[in-house]
């Protein structure tokens, strides 16, 4: 009835647990239930008391790439002119200059296409010149992305464990603020979609993974769409807000269970709990350690209702963080809360 | 014995294409070397006054060309060949014959002793008075004198017109100078005015009749592209035309440099100021956008959290309604023209 734990740290300040590495497993054992829940605590989560930390980090800044901008960098240039009498040159350059000898005089057109690597044009500028006799010129000639059209492929990617029923949108926003929602099929922790046929320019694109009914997570992204290319923007989901996985309970009573910590010899373990949906938790009961710590939760301790639990270790009279029955290492690693309606 | 009053009269010919006759192989007139020895034919016999016969001679006359054959180019339109030969001869007190002769030699017997002016003028197919020569000459009792004239083309002005053409289009800033320097080295300018874009076209007249050296450049502002020179001959009362066409010009060129200056619509560079990595459960967090290179951009700002749009001013505070977990916070900025765009993203978690 009992799984394996991951050691659990004692001794953390429970304002600063999130840096301490040592975890502890919790192990629910479920009386007239035939199954065990174990929870593995690699994230601890909010301790016994309120306060949680702000580090304010001024100019402590992210700034996102672009996507589809990397598009714009042409691999190669097509110089090309049109001259007197019909007269033209070509001229494919991997440098962003060019020098054109042996022109008629006269008034030039001269074109200038930036190509992708597929020879696909996605600059192009164009400007006039006169070329005298006997004389060099130069002309700067602006480019500048072409018009045309792109495509845009989005990947979402999670961890399917964290998810029990999960679907994602994708809401893809133009610079006129027009946008769709799309909905992209999810699948072993991954969802995947294609939008073609967008306009050039630039777009916003807002990724939104849903468990059920709730949100879990999401990201906002600029892309660009560049002539002839398709953009590739992975969105990686890595941390949720877990829905959890209910489990139901009918008995009088449940066990949970947790591995001790294989670093220290806590003293004194605490199990907590509270309402699913509260923040604060609540102290059921601190029982002495044991070498194969478990608590059985009893309709005189804890009434029914629907809980998320958590236990901490006390070593030498320093608390460690909170593991609660949501944390990613519990088992499933959904999360799970009970649903305690009694017999 | 020389002619003593050569006179050219013209021919025309046309001269097209740089250097290329047009046909007028019948050119000249210059080779007319027909030689007449002249005797005093019976139809043409001279007579004396009163009838006696007196002591005579005889003519042997030869009719020369008095212009070369060079290479001609541009001639005249008038035929300067020969068809006729009218031939008159005034000798002592009234004595005198006239005859004519397509050629070849021309004998008259029968002339009185004394001196005899004799006077051939030569005439096309057309009856047009191309040529003239005259020699004096003495007869003599029982002999027979020889005596060769040359018959020179007309003196006089003739007309002259050149056209030029080339590629319109090829030539920004096109002048067609030319020279026109006769045997004797005097030269004249000939002005030419552009009638159409690669066209340009001269005409002249009261030129003196005689053979020139025509230099004729065509030149793209200061540098000269095509050229070509060439004999001209005026005639008396002729047109001399030309034409030439530069179809392969010798193009002074060009470099030109061609530099690529990217307007790219450069990605705003966003970043989000003030945020922390944690946020305490219940309170709220302030934070702003920075873009460095909005360059006067009127900016739009879209905040996301978690990927829902939660505002869309240049700073956000949020987070006081927030449950624990861990968020992204987004921020999108778009200028106003949709050209640009930029984003920043920071993850916090709330405890």
């Amino acid at each position: 009835m009992k799984v394996q734990y991951p050691p659990v740290h004692a001794g953390a300040s429970p304002v600063r647990r999130r840096s301490l590495g040592r975890r502890v497993l919790v192990v629910l054992v479920i009386v007239f239930m035939p199954a065990v829940l174990t929870v593995s605590c690699s994230q601890p989560i909010g301790g016994g008391g309120d306060e949680g930390s702000l580090s304010i980090g001024l100019g402590d800044v992210a700034a996102a790439s672009t996507y589809g901008d990397q598009g714009l960098e042409p691999e190669s240039y097509l110089f090309s002119g049109t001259g007197p009498n019909g007269e033209t040159f070509s001229v494919v350059s991997s440098e962003e200059k060019t020098t054109v000898p042996g022109l008629k005089s006269g008034e030039w057109e001269v074109r200038v296409e930036g190509l992708n690597g597929n020879d696909e044009v996605i600059l192009a500028g164009e400007g006039t010149v006169e070329v005298l006799p006997f004389e060099d010129a130069a002309v700067e000639l602006a480019l500048r992305p072409v018009d045309g059209i792109g495509a845009i492929e989005v990947r979402a990617a999670w961890k399917a464990d964290h998810t029990l029923d999960p679907s994602v949108t994708i809401t893809v926003t133009g610079s006129d603020g027009q946008s769709e929602t799309l909905t992209a099929a999810a699948n072993s922790g991954a969802a995947e979609k294609r939008i073609e046929e967008l306009p050039t320019g630039y777009y916003r694109v807002a990724v939104r993974l849903y468990d059920g009914e709730e949100e879990v997570a999401g990201s906002a992204h600029t892309v660009r769409i560049v002539n002839g290319s398709g953009v590739k923007l992975n969105s990686e989901l890595d941390a949720l807000n877990k829905v959890g996985k209910p489990i139901e309970i009918n008995g009088e009573q449940f066990t949970i269970a947790w591995d001790a910590p294989a670093d220290s010899e806590p003293e004194v373990y605490r199990v907590y709990y509270r309402q699913r949906g509260e923040y604060h938790w609540e102290l059921i009961e601190a029982i002495d350690a044991q070498s194969n710590p478990q608590y059985t939760v009893t309709k005189d301790t804890l009434s029914y209702g629907t809980y998320e639990l958590a236990v901490s270790s006390v070593s030498k009279g320093e608390e460690s963080a909170l593991h609660s029955s949501m944390a990613d290492s519990a088992q499933p690693e959904s999360g799970w809360y009970v649903r305690w309606e009694g017999p | 014995m020389q002619c003593s009053h050569p006179m050219y009269k013209s021919a025309r010919t046309a001269y097209h294409n740089k250097f290329e006759k047009r046909g007028n192989a019948r050119l000249l007139a210059a080779v007319i070397t027909a030689l007449a020895v002249a005797s005093l034919g019976a139809c043409d016999m001279p007579h004396t006054d009163n009838g006696a016969e007196e002591e005579s001679g005889a003519l042997r006359l030869t009719i020369h060309s008095g212009d070369s054959l060079g290479a001609l180019t541009l001639l005249p339109d008038k035929d300067m060949e020969p068809a006729e030969y009218r031939i008159s001869g005034t000798g002592p007190g009234d004595a005198g014959f006239e005859t004519s002769t397509s050629g070849g030699t021309q004998e008259f017997r029968d002339l009185s002793r004394g001196e005899w002016e004799i006077e051939v003028s030569a005439f096309n197919a057309d009856e047009e008075e191309i040529g003239y020569g005259r020699q004096t000459v003495e007869i003599n009792n029982g002999e027979t004198a020889e005596v060769g004239i040359t018959v020179r083309a007309l003196s006089g002005t003739g007309s002259l017109s050149l056209s030029v053409v080339w590629p319109g289009g090829e030539v920004g800033a096109a002048e067609v100078v030319a020279t026109l320097t006769d045997s004797g080295g005097e030269s004249q300018s000939l002005s030419f005015e552009n009638t159409a874009e690669g066209a340009a076209e001269y005409s002249g007249s009261e030129i003196a009749a005689g053979y020139y050296t025509l230099v004729l450049q065509l030149k793209d502002g200061e540098h000269v592209v095509a050229g070509a020179v060439d004999s001209v001959r005026i005639v008396q009362d002729g047109l001399t035309e030309g034409e030439f066409n530069f179809e392969d010009l010798n193009h002074p060129t060009g470099e030109i440099e061609i530099i690529v200056v990217p307007e790219m619509d450069d990605p705003l560079e966003v970043e989000i100021s003030g945020a922390g990595e944690t946020l305490a459960y219940g309170e709220s967090m302030t934070v702003e956008a920075v873009v460095e290179n909005a360059d006067g951009a009127i900016l739009v700002y879209e905040w996301y959290l978690n990927g829902a749009p939660v505002g869309s001013e240049s700073s956000l505070t949020f987070g006081y309604n927030l449950s624990e977990g861990s968020y992204r916070l987004d921020l999108v900025v778009f200028a106003e023209d949709g050209q640009r765009s930029g984003s920043a993203a920071h993850n916090l978690t709330v405890e």
